[in-house]
């Protein structure tokens, strides 16, 4: 367990910024700030994005915190439910964008992983490929290997961020792994 | 750990997460699945360049003070919401008002918005006791709320809303 050794401060500092206290607010910022902008920059793979994102995060938490009940969600899992909710809502509007421009779709449908990677290889350092790996998951295999591996979340406190059980998280993640595996090889990097 | 003939990678990787949640390091992995050693030193590999990832990728210094600006900015507009309907054009937030018991001093931290442009301010400790002095000597010690408060010709009340003292000009 890695956050759950600070539950008990975080609930306190939930308690304290319910309250309006300032200094309090600042503290769970500091805490949930670097995780959160990680998981929100690995999913859309925009520095300015993710930084837009990740201030909308926060302003959402911060306006919606007297509603937050302690009893029904840990603040972990509060601030990871937001980030989730914002990217989500990002992706329909993106998708109904593109569903929207037939072209845009077909430039999509053209890529060719093998080939994208292998210009990848010739042009960019490791971390890059392996980001750009990650974006060819299915999007629940993503969030787990970055909950995972990215912002060091047990697979329980995963699962209670995803809505899924710890079984099903093991197998996104046995899943994502192997993918990775398998494309990296293509890439001959492993 | 029941180890079938001939059973898929998938079935042995996902066996061997199991085993990593309940504690269990690399080295255990491969002695409990030797077969496997080969596909187990590229997925651990994999592990390790992922958590590599993650310190590379660091959030600029300023978005966090820029999240912070942007809250209290936010949480003025709030309290605007909360007198909509009456005349203001400024607020005057008193968002951190900390005792020292020691002393029995008062500070006030002030926050300050007009015209779109943001103020903060605090009072020098001083002997005080009530909130309303507090707040009077803080307005003394910023010439530039009282240089405010003289031009626009306006009257200074202390308003109770959404759990923050503010004290509301109203023309």
């Amino acid at each position: 367990m890695k956050y759950a050794d600070n539950r008990k401060e975080t609930v306190k500092l939930i308690k304290l910024a319910k309250n309006g206290d300032k200094e309090a607010f600042s503290s769970l910022y500091k805490i949930y700030f670097v995780p959160i902008y990680r998981f929100i920059y690995l999913r859309v793979q925009n520095k300015s994005l993710a930084e837009d994102f990740t201030q909308t995060v926060f302003i959402k938490v911060y306006e919606a915190i007297s509603d937050f009940r302690i009893e029904n969600k840990t603040p972990l899992n509060y601030f990871f439910t937001v980030a989730r909710n914002t990217i989500i809502d990002y992706w329909r509007k993106k998708k109904d964008l593109t569903l929207e421009n037939p072209n845009i779709i077909a430039k999509e449908g053209q890529v060719d992983m093998a080939e994208n990677i292998h210009n990848i290889i010739q042009r960019e350092e490791q971390s890059k490929i392996l980001q750009n790996i990650i974006q060819y998951l299915t999007k629940d295999q993503q969030e787990i290997i970055i909950l995972k591996f990215i912002d060091d979340l047990s697979t329980k406190e995963i699962a209670e961020i995803v809505g899924k059980t710890e079984e099903a998280v093991r197998q996104l993640q046995s899943r994502a792994l192997k993918s990775i595996r398998s494309k990296l090889k293509d890439s001959k990097i492993l | 750990m029941k180890i079938v003939k001939n059973e898929r990678f998938e079935d042995i990787l996902l066996k061997a997460i199991c085993l990593k949640d309940e504690g269990r390091k690399n080295q255990e992995i491969f002695e409990i699945f030797p077969k496997f050693r080969k596909e187990f030193k590229e997925i651990f590999k994999i592990e390790d360049l992922l958590v590599q990832e993650k310190n590379k990728i660091i959030p600029p210094q300023y978005l966090f003070q820029k999240i912070i600006s942007q809250i209290e900015l936010n949480k003025n507009k709030t309290i605007k919401n909360v007198f909509s309907g009456l005349s203001i054009n400024m607020i005057f937030h008193k968002f951190h008002f900390k005792l020292v018991p020691l002393t029995l001093f008062i500070i006030v931290f002030s926050f300050f918005v007009f015209n779109k442009t943001i103020y903060k301010t605090h009072n020098l400790s001083f002997d005080v006791k009530s909130i309303d002095k507090a707040l009077a000597s803080t307005n003394n010690f910023n010439p530039k709320i009282n240089q405010i408060l003289s031009e626009e010709e306006q009257d200074a009340s202390l308003i109770d809303a959404d759990d923050s003292e503010v004290v509301a000009f109203i023309k």
